[in-house]
């Protein structure tokens, strides 16, 4: 036991170490990540950040959202809180530093991802006896329901809402846990997040594994079928996560993405909210044999 | 006349199609079975001559039909960018 004069005061520790989406990460800002040890690639720091430079896009209340170009640096800023994200830092300013949290690990990371020539989609995966389910949609489309349901039938969980992949085409394993909004029924009880939804932190896969099929939710697919070729990719384009171009070879690697996903993958079409289960086993099992 | 893919324009086979990305307008775009057996003549530096007999050898449609597709093909091809003149 070390004895510390009284004039020595150990002070908490304020960086936290965790991953996320397969990146080290150290963050003043505290993320609600299972701490781990390991090389760092992204320092989060809080500090000031001036959302100027070259406005990339902003909606229609340029209060919501934001993005600028600043040099090497991604500016975004999201309901009043601003975020600076160069590959290596993310420096944080805000108020609030639940909303904060919520927005870094989901939509701020989709850019930190991309600074480090990462492409994402947007779509939850799910893992069973090494092979994985990706289900991809828009918001409402249902493929958080569909993954939770494969859940219940002990699966595990890899990633919820995005989705990024490894060299060798694995889905990355994302932050642990799954959201719903409330209004989803009593299974989602609980204490909503910043972003009004219900956490809840469903079974695991921490390594990544290879992807069995994909399933697109989309209300262009009238009941489900296999998709091929260009079909294939158009609909697969229509789900890259962070649409906005922030980083030099993102169209370039956005178009390897999909092709390598088209070429090797199968995938499948479908209606929003139209899968069962079922269906869904059924899907990753013809594949899987 | 022959034909050959600009240095902005890439494209992939995927199952019998192709994929394109026009990195000058940062656009995607895809050509179907038909579209990609004239697309490899022409970026292989084939004419349109050459593109209407692999077309009619590959499915069975008369010399006129595939004329017409492949001028019709080109032409757009032509106006997006997706393919320039190869003569100097």
């Amino acid at each position: 036991m070390v004895v510390l004069p009284k004039h020595i005061t150990v002070l908490p520790v304020c960086y936290r170490h965790s991953i996320l989406f397969g990146l080290g990460v150290t963050s003043e800002l505290e993320l609600p990540l299972r701490q781990s040890f390991g090389p760092a690639q992204v320092e989060v720091v809080f500090g000031h950040v001036v959302a100027e430079g070259v406005l990339l896009f902003q909606t229609d209340d340029p209060h919501q959202f934001a993005c600028y170009q600043q040099g090497h640096a991604v500016i975004v800023v999201w309901s009043g809180i601003r975020f600076e994200v160069a590959p290596e830092r993310v420096v944080v300013d805000a108020e609030d530093h639940d909303t904060a949290a919520h927005l870094l690990v989901s939509a701020v990371w989709s850019v930190v991802l991309a600074a480090h020539q990462r492409e994402s989609l947007h779509g939850s995966a799910v893992e069973h006896k090494g092979h994985t389910v990706a289900i991809l949609g828009a918001s409402g489309s249902g493929k958080s329901t569909a993954a939770h349901a494969l859940i219940k039938r002990g699966w595990r969980l890899v990633s919820d809402d995005l989705l990024t992949f490894d060299a060798d085409l694995r889905v990355v394993p994302g932050p642990p846990w799954m959201r719903f909004l409330p209004s989803h029924g009593d299974a989602w009880s609980g204490t909503p997040d910043a972003g009004g939804k219900v956490r809840v932190q469903p079974p695991v896969s921490s390594h990544p594994a290879p992807i069995a099929a994909i399933v697109i939710m989309a209300p262009e697919h009238q009941r489900c079928v296999r998709l091929s070729g260009t079909s294939a990719a158009a609909a697969l384009l229509q789900q890259v996560y962070n649409p906005l171009l922030t980083h030099p070879g993102q169209v370039h690697r956005r178009f390897d993405l999909v092709h390598a996903l088209v070429d090797r993958i199968p995938i499948y079409g479908a209606a929003p909210r139209s899968l069962s289960v079922d269906q869904l086993v059924r899907i990753s099992q013809e594949t899987i044999a | 006349m022959s034909y050959r893919v600009p240095e902005h324009v890439h494209a992939r086979p995927v199952q019998g199609e192709v994929m394109i990305l026009d990195t000058r307008s940062n656009r995607y775009l895809g050509l179907n079975g038909t579209g990609a057996a004239v697309w490899a003549v022409l970026a292989g530096g084939g004419s349109n001559a050459d593109a209407v007999a692999d077309l009619t050898t590959r499915f069975e449609v008369t010399p006129e039909t595939a004329e017409a597709d492949v001028m019709r093909l080109l032409e757009e091809l032509l106006r997006l960018g997706l393919i320039i003149s190869a003569a100097p």
